[in-house]
């Protein structure tokens, strides 16, 4: 008898966690299979480079770039935030652990306690109001600065967000997925318009890059931003770049570090489930 | 007599002039509401467009400054131009409306590879 329970227990726990993962893991397949199809000769760890991976003319501008990277001040900024203590004698060491290799690739993941998914960007805030500091602000400047130094910090380990077996992780999941594939703003063109089904075709001057591969490295710096920015910094982090996308289709962007955005990195950023960090990086 | 007649068609000329005025004016705060209302729809359902009334579009001008749709109705009202600020709680409300119908009509997307 009790080996029929446990026998039932344990069909019932692998059913449960199948039915949880399944829907991340035929996503993952399903968008590499479409990829592997559309570019048969691009190898799978190039996609980790974006756009540039399509284009043998763009790979060779963006390589000369990383030569003389326009950002490494930045992230040395970044490196001074991550060492400085707060008021209270804390630091950010206080909040992520002393081994600032082990950070970045513990996010996006899901917080069960708060039932939210939690970023790497939105824990650096409840970190400074844990801690009684102003927080940074949410796109740009000191946020991108330390998102950067911390990410370079993990460069070479393996992007793995886990949807655990949680009907409310399951759920924030299954909404950023949504959000990926749904049309909005007045132009009527949703992420998956873009980054799936049109990947490798030019909008204006731009390459559109292939979704896979996207998240491996963020924080970026991008010339477009550069040259906005007062003092030609041009980092942003990946909600930011969410902005620009749902500005750039005409439709009203949601709040960095919302929950729309934030479910929109969980399921993004398993898209690049087993690629390879490799941040921060220069974007066009 | 010429006199009379002339202050007598000023005067007439003056009150339809006002009348017009207030009927404008009836006609575009009704707008707006509608416009208003519509907007609040679309966004229930996260279906709000960028130039609809978000603090930050640039995509019209008035005076000179850049604004959403809705702000310029607002705007344009101020200066007393109806007229415009009609055309522009128009759009906006027409916006708002298919901003709704958007969401509603993708709330099964998904992938299509």
């Amino acid at each position: 008898m009790k080996k029929i329970v446990i026998t039932a227990l344990t069909a019932c726990l692998a059913m449960g966690a199948s039915a949880v993962y399944a829907s991340q893991a035929d996503d993952i397949q399903s968008v590499r299979s479409y990829f592997k199809k559309k570019f048969p000769k691009v190898p799978f760890d190039d996609y980790a480079i974006g756009a540039y991976s399509l284009n043998a003319d763009k790979r060779i501008n963006w390589e000369g770039i990383r030569e003389f990277p326009p950002f490494e001040d930045q992230v040395a900024h970044g490196e001074e935030l991550w060492n400085k203590k707060f008021a209270n004698g804390n630091s950010f060491a206080t909040c992520f652990g002393d081994d600032v290799s082990q950070v970045r690739n513990r996010f996006p993941h899901w917080n069960a306690r708060d039932k939210k998914v939690e970023t790497l960007e939105g824990n650096i805030i409840q970190c400074q109001q844990a801690n009684g500091e102003k927080p940074f602000k949410l796109k740009k400047g000191d946020i991108a600065h330390l998102s950067a130094y911390i990410a370079s910090q993990a460069n070479g380990q393996t992007i793995n967000v886990v949807v655990p077996d949680d009907p409310d992780a399951q759920a924030a999941y299954e909404d950023g997925k949504h959000h990926f594939y749904a049309k909005r703003g007045q132009l009527n063109f949703s992420c998956a318009d873009c980054h799936v089904y049109n990947s490798g075709m030019n909008a204006r001057g731009n390459l559109l890059s292939p979704v896979m591969g996207h998240t491996t490295h963020f924080p970026v710096w991008r010339g477009s931003w550069a040259r906005k920015d007062k003092k030609g910094d041009g980092f942003g982090t990946l909600h930011r770049r969410y902005g620009g996308c749902n500005k750039q289709v005409r439709a009203k962007p949601f709040k960095a570090q919302g929950k729309e955005y934030s479910n929109l990195e969980f399921f993004h950023a398993s898209m690049s489930n087993g690629m390879k960090i490799e941040a921060p990086d220069y974007r066009e | 007599m010429k006199k009379m007649t002339l202050i007598v068609t000023l005067l007439a000329a003056m009150m339809a002039t006002s009348g017009l005025a207030v009927a404008d004016e009836a006609a575009y705060k009704k707008l707006h509401a509608e416009a208003v209302a519509a907007l609040d729809k679309a966004k229930s359902v996260k279906g709000e467009w960028r130039d609809s009334r978000w603090k930050k579009s640039k995509a019209v001008k008035c005076g000179d400054k850049k604004m959403s749709h809705l702000h310029a109705a607002e705007c344009f009202a101020k200066e007393g131009d109806y007229k415009k600020a009609m055309k522009h709680a128009g759009i906006a409300k027409f916006q708002g409306e298919m901003g709704y119908e958007q969401a509603m009509g993708q709330k099964t997307a998904g992938p299509r590879h």
